[in-house]
This record gives structure tokens, sequence and C-alpha cells, in this order.
């Protein structure tokens, strides 16, 4: 009699649970899978440039000479002006660059590009000339250096903020 | 007795065997589609990145001065928007800031200055980032621990 009962398969029971156990891993795993942290891609500390050389002309022309004095190459740079000590830097100096007659220095985005390339193309010791006709007065102005960071997709234009640079000069 | 037994009829195992491996197909499909429905929908940023983590990311410099609110973006990430809520008194009311704020919203190392009037003790600003997701691009407001204060 007892030899007769049926009753369910182990392996079904085995099969049952495998399948479970997928499908809740599966649902996990999409749910979670962006919660991976990733270590985001920041300008490395040795990336520097400095002004070698600011004049302002006729009043309102801004010649700056900016050198690479870092450990790596710098692919641009971000210029902001100031008309007053209180307040932050919110004159968008980029607006008013005087395209470079070689063609080489170019604006991306609202940054200042050394090369069209779009590349770290400003190597340590290199410098470079750019000309901005100013048509607001600025007491001050910053530049951040920029940098192309990673590889391939995870390539990014990132800012190099710690290596903000401030000089004083009164033009516009 | 025996042979009451043995005329009884029951289910036959295979057929059994496939009802039970449908019936839990069907379950864990159920189960899977009501998980997605209750869990927020995920928005990315930055190659599959969630958003809230790239929240972290966001560096701000702010300043307020004669009724002029300026912000500089320092960090790496375009911030969308902001809303800036102001609070007085244990009161606070937020605004999006779209007078003078750039179409593309402030990218990396941009600058804004625009009008903020109104009696504050204090300003926080409040980023908003745009990622994506399966219904496209969404705007996503992060939390208040990643937004820059500004003390009159």
């Amino acid at each position: 009699m007892i030899k007769n009962k049926r009753g369910l398969s182990a392996m079904i029971g085995y099969i049952l649970l495998i399948v479970l156990g997928i499908v809740m891993s599966v649902v996990i795993f999409t749910s979670l899978r962006t919660y991976v942290p990733q270590d985001p891609l920041e300008c490395p500390d040795g990336a520097a440039i400095f002004v070698k050389n600011a004049t302002c002309s006729n009043g309102e022309n801004l010649t700056i000479t900016i050198k690479n004095n870092g450990k790596f190459n710098v692919a641009g740079y971000f210029i902001r002006g100031t008309n007053s000590a209180e307040l932050l830097s919110t004159i968008e100096l980029y607006e008013n660059f005087f395209p470079d007659p070689t063609g080489e220095i170019q604006v991306l985005g609202n940054s200042i590009m050394f090369s069209v390339s779009e590349s770290n193309s400003l190597n340590p010791g290199e410098e470079k000339i750019s000309l901005f006709e100013l048509d607001q007065e600025i007491i001050a102005f910053e530049i951040v250096p920029t940098r192309f960071q990673g590889e391939g997709k995870n390539q990014r234009y990132v800012t190099c903020t710690n290596a903000k640079v401030v000089e004083e000069i009164s033009c516009g | 007795m025996i042979n009451n037994m043995n005329r009884k009829r029951g289910l036959s195992p295979v057929i059994a065997t496939m009802l039970l491996v449908v019936i839990v197909i069907v379950i864990a499909i159920v189960v899977f589609v009501w998980f997605r429905g209750i869990t927020e929908e995920v928005i990315t940023k930055f190659n599959d990145k969630n958003i809230r983590l790239v929240c972290d990311e966001i560096e701000l410099q702010a300043s307020y001065d004669s009724e002029t609110l300026s912000i500089v973006n320092i960090g790496n990430v375009p911030v969308y928007k902001i809303k800036a809520r102001t609070f007085l008194q244990g009161n606070y009311q937020t605004v999006t800031l779209t007078e003078n704020w750039p179409a593309t919203g402030l990218n990396q190392g941009g600058a804004y200055s625009g009008p903020l009037s109104g009696d504050f003790e204090k300003i926080l600003l409040i980023p908003v980032l745009l990622g994506n997701s399966e219904r496209g691009e969404l705007a996503h407001t992060c939390e208040e621990k990643n937004g820059e204060e500004i003390i009159i």
C-alpha cells in the first residue's frame, strides 16, 4: 500500500527551487546593477597651468599667455571674469575669445581648447597665447585647466578645479 | 478495496510536471512585473551609473549679494536646473531658477548670475540632473544633502 502511493518527484522540486532562485537573482541584479559605485573621473593632481603674461591693450583687448607648468598634458581651460571683489567670477570670457589666426585654439562649448583635435595637446612646458575682446569691465579673471580623462567610451572632459589660477587685471 | 484503488483515476505524472513548471514560470513573471512596478524607475547617467550616485559628484560654488545670486559649476557634472529653496523663520519656499538660466543647463565650468529677491536667512541650491531611462531623458532632483547652502 505504501509502495503504490504516488508523490511529487524530488527532481521537480529541485527544478522549481532553481528556477525561483534564478528569477529572483535576475530581478535583484537588474535593479541594483546601476548602484555599483565607480570611481569618478578626476583631473590628476599634477595638472597645472599658470598665466605667464596678461596685458590689456586699448582698454578692452585682453591678451594672456598661458603656460603648462604641471606634469600632465592639458586640453584647454575655462576662463571667467569678475567686476567685483565680493562676487564670484561669473562673466564668461569664452564668448569674447578672438579667433586664433593659426586656427589651432578654438572654443569648445564654454571652454577654450588648445587644439582642434580635442585632445590633451598642451604639453608640460609649452605655452599658448589667447586674445579676448572684452565688452565689459573686469578687475580679475580666473582660469581653470581642463583635460580629457579616461579611455574609450569612458573618456570625459574634466575640470581641474584644484589648479585654478586667479589673476587681477583691470580691463574692458 | 485493492480493485477500487486500481480503478482510481489521477493526473498523469508528465502532465503534472508540465503544469508545475508552467505555474512556476507564470508566478515568476507575475512577481517580476509586480516588483518592477513598485520600484522606482532607474535613471542613469555617464555609462549606466545611477543618477543618485552622480548627484554626489556635483560641486557648486555660490554666493548671494544685492539680490543677485551667482553660481559656478566647479565640478564635472552638468546641472540641468537648480531649485533655490529660501528659508525664513522656520518656513521655506522653493523656486526653480529660470531668469538668465542657460538653455542647456549649467555645464561644467559654467557660471550663472541672476536675480533672487526677498528676505531670507538661508538659501539652499538643489541641483536637478538630466539622465537616461527606459522612457527617454528624465529629470531627477537630487537630495538636499547634495545642495549648496548659502547663509545670508
